[in-house]
């Protein structure tokens, strides 16, 4: 299968990452020459592995024996490298072994009804709490003392957590949106399980099992060693550690070769299981791993668009102002975000910041708290708030200005509060962290701040954790933390997005009533110009890192000047902008209180 | 002529003391003349309804029925099965297409587990077509199309099945405002050009009011107000319905000039 990237993947973002780093090529190239040696060296080396000549047992290492020989002489070197076979054989076989059983249960699980799920997955909880290698001795006993019935043991042994995991693994991907839409395209069982299941889950499972595969090497050769596993005339690694150690103090190099062996092979199969989910992933292939960062535009645009339509800004006492601000990705290419906008809120204003996804609109809220997701950085030529400069200022002084007087809400609530922690304790953090007022009296601020942000009963919400409120409830202790300590001005990004609609209004109306007898500047991002256009006073566009257009709300919607502005204006269905008779909406006037 | 009811359809979840009721004995009926929006928030009830369409949940009372015929006794596999019968669009194009898998092999795998007898590659071309998109569409991979695109796809996949029913599961909530207006009018298009009985199952009331002759008002598990659209939505009666209506945002002010509405749609990539 070969994925056609042509299509939209800009050639200064293919970069091949994917190989990077040069451990991993190390550790790749160990495993083809240890897979080699299992292959080829039994047939190459047999002779020198082979020979018994006493007279030369028991050496140090030599031009002629790199690693010394055994006490009958043979050559460690040759001996390691046939050993090879079978410690690599028996280790993957096991491992291949229990996937192939283990993977196969788990998606069984995954295909059954819920009772018989429930069934496997007690099942299954039973068997892990057996100890898996005291399971493997006992059954390479039971299968009579060889390389085989190591390996048997071992397999078996691991099926119970491979099981499990395949199972946690397969459920959760079987309740994904792709498999609901497959079923309903009348996708079969068996065909979702390999074409829709397998492959969501398959990248945590091949890490998995190369881990397996690196202990179950190192499990088996202690088989061997404690004379579990491979018998004489055979050896592995482990047996040869366990002839080598009894002479540990006449021959000490006996130890070396099948000692490192069994050392390197296991650091390197880590190395590549660590690597391995990165490399399986398709999307790396071609493109950087974008999922993880911010969805702004990643075009390397750096003309500013035609028409802007910037109206003059002329606010004597801005609470916050922003020139060049700039955000760019800090690792190599520097790809930019946010190209230079300009932003200014005046002291007990209401700005709306609107625009679609990649637009660049969260990312410049975020840069005016100094708050950059990790792999972005952002300058701007000057930052000032509340009358202090900080573009100049270190991130200290940034961090200590803005965190007292400036309050996020974001459109997941659930995701901003911590949830170990109860609301009046979330609450009373934020006044123990800039006053010194005493217990009774943070609490009563407390409440008297829920209180004033609507939410029922506060005195028994203090007590509540953020899972036992609703969605529109956590908004509102997100704003009721806005309002304790000296909060000047509050940046809401998409702040009712993930609202029932009915809900969304209150939060909309609750943000009204903070700025309007409170002071507090409100900054809205939002996806929905409508909205906006009930809440602020001033609207900002942006589109693909640049701020189109600006000016009053009534300027904006009445006479945009930037086609964008036009555009996403007639986008909007019709029934929003007419008016619908018999509701009693009138738009013109619509009050918020 | 296609006509699908609902009767009395009950859903119960959990047993024991925690049972939740999910529908407490619904009635709808949408065919293909009249299409149906099931407007509702979270909670009441509307996505278990779009499940019982599609047969993925058995109601503990009343049934559904496909032209007269009840649900549960439609064939398994071949012409008249269910998957053949009732197609759906899920909210989420990202999440509901494989990733895995190219658009043309997305939509021909439809027609492989249905048995549509057909030359694939020439009815994958013609179904990019019906849902505007170009050709060379169908040997992209999902990551590398826009939301819209993905929800074109994703509605060129149900309708690879040839269905008769469609149900829409918020078909516009996860897409850039500028695209929803587009997705509508794609879905309109495919509503009266392959005959489909619609249902469209929103919070959305601006969804309802661009896609549906009717509309049911669902709050926590009952139909609360049904009727036209026009009626439902110019009159509203039940005050449930008035408090969705209001909490719809509005511009505060008329944007400009009319004529000048219909704008370069080369911006709206």
């Amino acid at each position: 299968m070969t994925i056609n990237l042509q299509a939209t993947v800009d050639p200064s973002r293919t970069k091949s990452k994917s190989w990077g780093s040069p451990t991993l090529i190390i550790a790749v190239l160990v495993i083809v020459f240890f897979v080699l040696s299992a292959l080829l060296g039994p047939w190459l080396f047999a002779q020198q592995a082979g020979t018994v000549n006493p007279a030369i047992g028991r050496q140090g290492p030599s031009a002629a024996h790199l690693l010394g020989t055994d006490q009958l002489g043979r050559d460690i070197l040759a001996r390691t490298i046939v050993g090879s076979r079978a410690s690599l054989g028996y280790a993957f076989g096991a491992t291949a072994l229990t996937a192939l059983i283990g993977v196969g249960l788990g998606l069984l699980a995954a295909a059954l009804g819920n009772r018989a799920r429930q069934l496997m997955f007690q099942i299954s909880a039973t068997a892990t709490a057996f100890p898996a290698i005291l399971l493997a001795v006992i059954l390479a006993t039971l299968f009579g003392r060889s390389g085989t019935a190591a390996m048997l043991g071992l397999a078996i042994a691991a099926v119970p957590t491979t099981a499990r995991i395949t199972m946690t693994l397969a459920v959760g991907a079987a309740g994904s949106d792709q498999v609901a839409a497959a079923r309903v395209v009348g996708v079969g069982t068996l065909r979702i399980l390999l074409r829709y299941v397998l492959p969501q889950i398959s990248q945590p499972l091949a890490t998995f099992t190369i881990l397996a595969a690196a202990s179950n090497l190192v499990a088996l050769s202690a088989l061997s060693f404690v004379g579990l596993g491979v018998q004489p005339p055979e050896w592995d690694w482990g047996a040869m550690l366990n002839s080598a150690l009894k002479e540990i103090y006449t021959s000490p190099f006996g130890v070396v070769g099948p000692g490192i062996a069994i050392v390197l092979a296991g650091v390197v199969l880590n190395i590549v299981g660590e690597h391995l989910a990165r490399l399986l992933d398709p999307r790396n292939r071609g493109r950087r791993a974008a999922s993880s960062t911010p969805t702004a535009s990643a075009r390397p645009v750096t003309d500013p668009p035609s028409g802007e339509a910037l109206r003059p800004v002329d606010i004597a006492d801005p609470v916050l102002k922003v020139q060049d601000l700039r955000v760019a990705t800090n690792t190599e290419p520097h790809l930019e975000l946010v190209h230079g906008v300009e932003i200014t809120v005046g002291r007990g204003q209401r700005v709306g910041i609107v625009g679609e996804s990649g637009s660049g609109k969260s990312l410049t809220l975020s840069a005016m708290a100094h708050l950059m997701p990790s792999g972005l950085g952002s300058t701007a030529a000057h930052h000032k708030f509340n009358g202090t400069e900080l573009a100049d200022k270190d991130a200290r002084t940034r961090r200590s200005v803005l965190g007292d007087q400036v309050a996020l809400v974001f459109q997941d609530p659930m995701s901003s509060l911590n949830p170990s922690l109860t609301i009046g304790s979330i609450l009373s953090d934020k006044l123990k962290a800039h006053t010194n007022l005493s217990r009774s009296e943070v609490r009563r601020r407390v409440i008297a701040a829920l209180d004033e942000v609507s939410i029922p009963d506060p005195s028994r919400t203090v007590n509540r954790f953020p899972h036992q409120l609703s969605g529109g409830q956590r908004q509102r202790v997100m704003i009721a933390l806005a309002l304790l300590g000296r909060t000047e001005l509050l940046l809401a990004d998409e702040p009712t997005t993930a609202l029932d609609v009915s809900v969304q209004r209150q939060i909309a109306n609750l943000l009204v009533r903070v700025n309007e007898e409170r002071g507090i500047s409100v900054v809205l991002v939002s996806h929905d110009i409508a909205l906006v256009s009930e809440i602020c006073d001033r609207i900002i566009v942006m589109r693909n890192g640049w701020v189109v257009e600006q000016g009053t709300t009534e300027e904006v919607l009445t006479d945009p000047q930037h086609p964008y502005t036009r555009a996403l204006l007639a986008a909007l269905p019709q029934t929003l902008t007419a008016v619908t008779s018999g509701v009693t909406v009138d738009k013109g006037t619509r009050s918020l209180a | 002529m296609t006509r699908i009811e609902a009767r009395g359809i009950k859903v119960t979840y959990g047993h024991g003391r925690h049972t939740v009721d999910a529908l407490k004995g619904v009635d709808i009926d949408f065919d293909d003349v009249r299409s149906l929006g099931i407007a509702g928030e979270s909670g009441s009830g509307k996505s278990t309804l779009a499940k019982v369409l599609l047969g993925m949940v058995s109601p503990n009372e009343g049934h559904v029925l496909i032209d007269g015929q009840p649900m549960e006794s439609l064939p398994k596999k071949g012409p008249g099965s269910r998957s053949r019968q009732v197609q759906m669009v899920f909210q989420d194009p990202t999440s509901s297409l494989n990733p895995r898998t190219n658009v043309g092999s997305t939509l021909a795998e439809a027609m492989i587990v249905n048995d549509i007898d057909c030359d694939r590659s020439k009815e994958v071309r013609r179904l990019l077509g019906l849902v505007g998109l170009e050709d060379a569409f169908a040997s992209r991979y999902p990551y590398q199309l826009s939301g819209g695109q993905k929800q074109r796809v994703a509605i060129a996949r149900a309708l690879a099945c040839r269905p008769s029913v469609l149900v829409c599961d918020e078909p516009t909530s996860a897409l850039d405002v500028s695209v929803q207006g587009a997705m509508l009018e794609l879905l309109a298009k495919v509503r009266d050009e392959e005959n489909l009985a619609l249902a469209v199952i929103t919070h959305n009331l601006d969804v309802v009011r661009a896609l549906c002759d009717d509309v049911v008002v669902l709050n926590a598990g009952d139909i609360v107000e049904r009727g036209a659209t026009d009626g439902v939505f110019g009159n509203p009666q039940h005050p449930y319905t008035r408090t969705l209506l209001d909490a719809v945002p509005r511009l505060r002010y008329q944007p400009f000039s009319a004529q000048s509405r219909s704008l370069p749609d080369a911006l709206l990539k």
